[in-house]
C-alpha cells in the first residue's frame, strides 16, 4: 500500500511533467498558426511550469518524509486542486479560442465575398471602359455620319485644296483679264490712227470744198461758156460737204466706241482686281486648323494608346487578386488546423477531469497523456505541410 | 510713276520695282516696262521690296511677264518681297512658278 503510494508519488512527478509537454506542443501547434495569441498561451505555459516544478517539490519532499499516509493524503488532495485549477484555465482559454476562431473565420468570408465582389465589378468597368475606348477611337477618326468615310484631317486638307484651286482661278482670270486689256489698249491706239486719218479725210474735204469755191468763181466769170463748168463745180462742191458730214458721223461713232472701251476697261478692272487679303485670311485659318487637328489627333491617339495600354493592366492586376483570393482557402485550412488543435486539448482536459473524478491509477493517466501527445505530435507534424503552402500563399498575397 | 524700270549694259538685265501698290492701275505701265526690252534671253527682276499691297491683277501681271520671258528664252526672278506681298505669291502657289529670291 505504501509503496504504491510512493510509485503513485513519483509517477506523479512524470505525470505534471508530461501535461507541461503536451500543452507547450499544443500551444506551440497554435502559435505558428496565430502568432498574435500569445498572452493565453504564454500564461497555460508559465501556469503549467509551476505547476509541474510545485508538484515537483511537493514528491521530493514526500519523498523525504516516505510513507506518511496523511502527507500523502494531502498531496493528492493538493495536486487534484492543481489539477482543477489547470483544468479551469485550460477550458477557459479553449473557450475564447473558439470564440476567436469563430469569429476570424467570419471575418475572412465577409472580407473575401467582399474583396471578390470588388474585383468582379472592377472586371466589368474594365471591359466596359475598354469598349467604350475603342468607340471613342472609331469616332475620334471619322466625322459626319457613323460609318462616313473621311477624316476632320482629310476634310480640311480637301478644304485646302479647294482653297488653292480658288486662287489658281482667280488668278488665271486675272491674267487673262489683263491679258484683254491689254488686247483693248492696242485697239485704242489703232482708233487713235484711225481718227488721226480721219483728221487727213476731213482736211481733204475742206480743201475740195475750197476748190469746188473757186472753181465755180471762174465758172462765173466765163459767161455762158462756163455754166455747165458751175453746175459740175457746185456738185462737186457738195459732194465734199457731203464726206466733210460722213467723216464728222465717222469720228462721233468712233468717239462713242472709245466711250464704250472707257467702260469695258471699269469692267475688266473689276474682274481682274480681286482682293487677296479676305482669301489670305481663309488661308491662314485653314492651315492654322489643319495643323491644330494634326497635333489633336496625334495627341488624342496617343492618350487613346495609353488608356487602351491600361485596360489589359487593370484586367492583369484583377486576375492576381482573384488569384491572390486563395488566402481564403489557406486561412480555412489553418483554421480547421487551429480547431483540431482545440479538440485535442479539450480531448486532454477531458482525460484529466476523468481522471480526478474516478482518482484512477496515476499511471494509467500518464499512458493516456503520453498515447494523446503522440497521437497529436503525429497530425501536428502532417498538418506542416500545410502551413508551408501557407506561407506560399502569403509571398504570393503580399 | 511708281515703277521703275532699270536695263543693265548688257540689255540682258531687266530690273523692274514697284512701289507702294501693285494694281490694275499700274497695268499699262507695267506692261511697257517689259515689252521694250525684246532681246533674247533676258532676265527680269521684279523687285517687290518697296510694294506694300498686292492684288490678284498683279499676280495677273506678274503670270503674263512670265510667258513673255519665256518666249525670249529668258527668266523672271522675284526679289526681296515684303512680308504681306510674299503671303499673297505663297498662296498662289508662285514659289513652285518661279524663282523667289528672298
Amino acid at each position: 500500500m505504501v509503496n504504491e503510494k510512493v510509485t503513485m508519488n513519483k509517477s506523479t512527478k512524470y505525470f505534471t511533467v508530461n501535461i507541461a509537454f503536451l500543452l507547450i506542443a499544443v500551444i506551440n501547434a497554435v502559435f505558428i498558426h496565430f502568432p498574435g495569441i500569445t498572452e493565453g498561451g504564454i500564461l497555460i505555459v508559465l501556469f503549467s511550469l509551476l505547476s509541474a516544478k510545485k508538484n515537483e517539490n511537493v514528491t521530493n519532499q514526500t519523498e523525504v518524509k516516505q510513507q506518511n499516509p496523511a502527507d500523502v493524503a494531502a498531496n493528492n488532495l493538493l495536486m487534484s486542486d492543481v489539477l482543477t485549477n489547470i483544468l479551469q484555465l485550460v477550458e477557459q482559454e479553449i473557450s475564447i479560442f473558439r470564440q476567436e476562431l469563430d469569429r476570424t473565420t467570419v471575418l475572412v468570408r465577409d472580407a473575401s465575398e467582399g474583396i471578390s465582389d470588388c474585383f468582379k465589378s472592377l472586371d466589368e468597368m474594365s471591359n466596359y471602359q475598354g469598349d467604350m475606348i475603342a468607340s471613342l477611337i472609331q469616332q475620334s477618326r471619322y466625322i459626319g455620319e457613323e460609318g462616313a468615310e473621311g477624316t476632320l484631317e482629310s476634310f480640311l486638307h480637301d478644304s485646302n485644296t479647294t482653297l488653292e484651286e480658288f486662287v489658281n482661278v482667280i488668278v488665271h482670270t486675272s491674267k487673262k483679264s489683263i491679258e484683254t486689256m491689254s488686247f483693248t489698249d492696242d485697239m485704242v491706239k489703232q482708233f487713235d490712227k484711225i481718227f488721226n486719218l480721219l483728221e487727213q479725210v476731213a482736211s481733204l474735204s475742206s480743201q475740195t470744198n475750197l476748190l469746188a469755191l473757186n472753181a465755180s468763181i471762174e465758172a462765173a466769170r466765163a459767161g455762158d461758156a462756163g455754166r455747165g463748168f458751175a453746175v459740175v463745180a457746185n456738185e462737186v462742191r457738195a459732194l465734199s460737204i457731203n464726206s466733210a458730214e460722213l467723216n464728222e458721223h465717222i469720228l462721233k461713232e468712233m468717239q462713242d466706241s472709245k466711250a464704250v472701251i472707257a467702260q469695258l476697261r471699269g469692267s475688266v478692272e473689276s474682274i481682274a482686281s480681286a482682293d487677296m487679303t479676305s482669301t489670305l485670311k481663309e488661308k491662314d485659318k485653314v492651315t492654322s486648323m489643319i495643323e491644330y487637328v494634326q497635333k489633336l489627333n496625334l495627341k488624342t491617339e496617343q492618350s487613346l494608346d495609353e488608356l487602351s495600354d491600361i485596360s489589359p493592366k487593370i484586367q492583369n492586376a484583377v486576375a492576381v487578386g482573384v488569384r491572390s483570393l486563395q488566402f481564403e482557402d489557406l486561412t480555412y485550412q489553418a483554421l480547421n488546423s487551429l480547431t483540431e488543435n482545440l479538440a485535442n486539448l479539450t480531448s486532454l482536459t477531458e482525460i484529466i477531469r476523468a481522471f480526478n473524478e474516478k482518482e484512477e491509477d496515476l499511471t494509467s493517466l500518464s499512458e493516456a497523456c503520453k498515447s494523446l501527445f503522440s497521437r497529436t505530435n503525429q497530425a501536428n507534424q502532417t498538418r506542416s505541410v500545410t502551413q508551408d503552402s501557407m506561407a506560399e500563399g502569403e509571398v504570393e498575397l503580399f | 510713276m511708281t515703277i521703275k524700270k532699270q536695263t543693265a549694259e548688257n540689255g540682258k538685265d531687266v530690273i523692274i520695282q514697284i512701289e507702294n501698290r501693285f494694281d490694275f492701275s499700274v497695268h499699262q505701265a507695267f506692261r511697257d516696262a517689259y515689252t521694250s526690252s525684246t532681246q533674247k534671253g533676258t532676265k527680269f527682276f521684279l523687285d517687290l521690296h518697296k510694294t506694300t499691297y498686292m492684288d490678284s491683277s498683279a499676280l495677273g501681271m506678274i503670270l503674263l511677264l512670265k510667258d513673255y520671258a519665256q518666249a525670249l528664252d529668258g527668266e523672271i526672278v522675284i526679289k526681296k518681297p515684303t512680308e504681306s506681298v510674299n503671303k499673297i505669291l505663297e498662296i498662289a502657289q508662285f514659289h513652285r512658278l518661279l524663282k523667289i529670291e528672298h
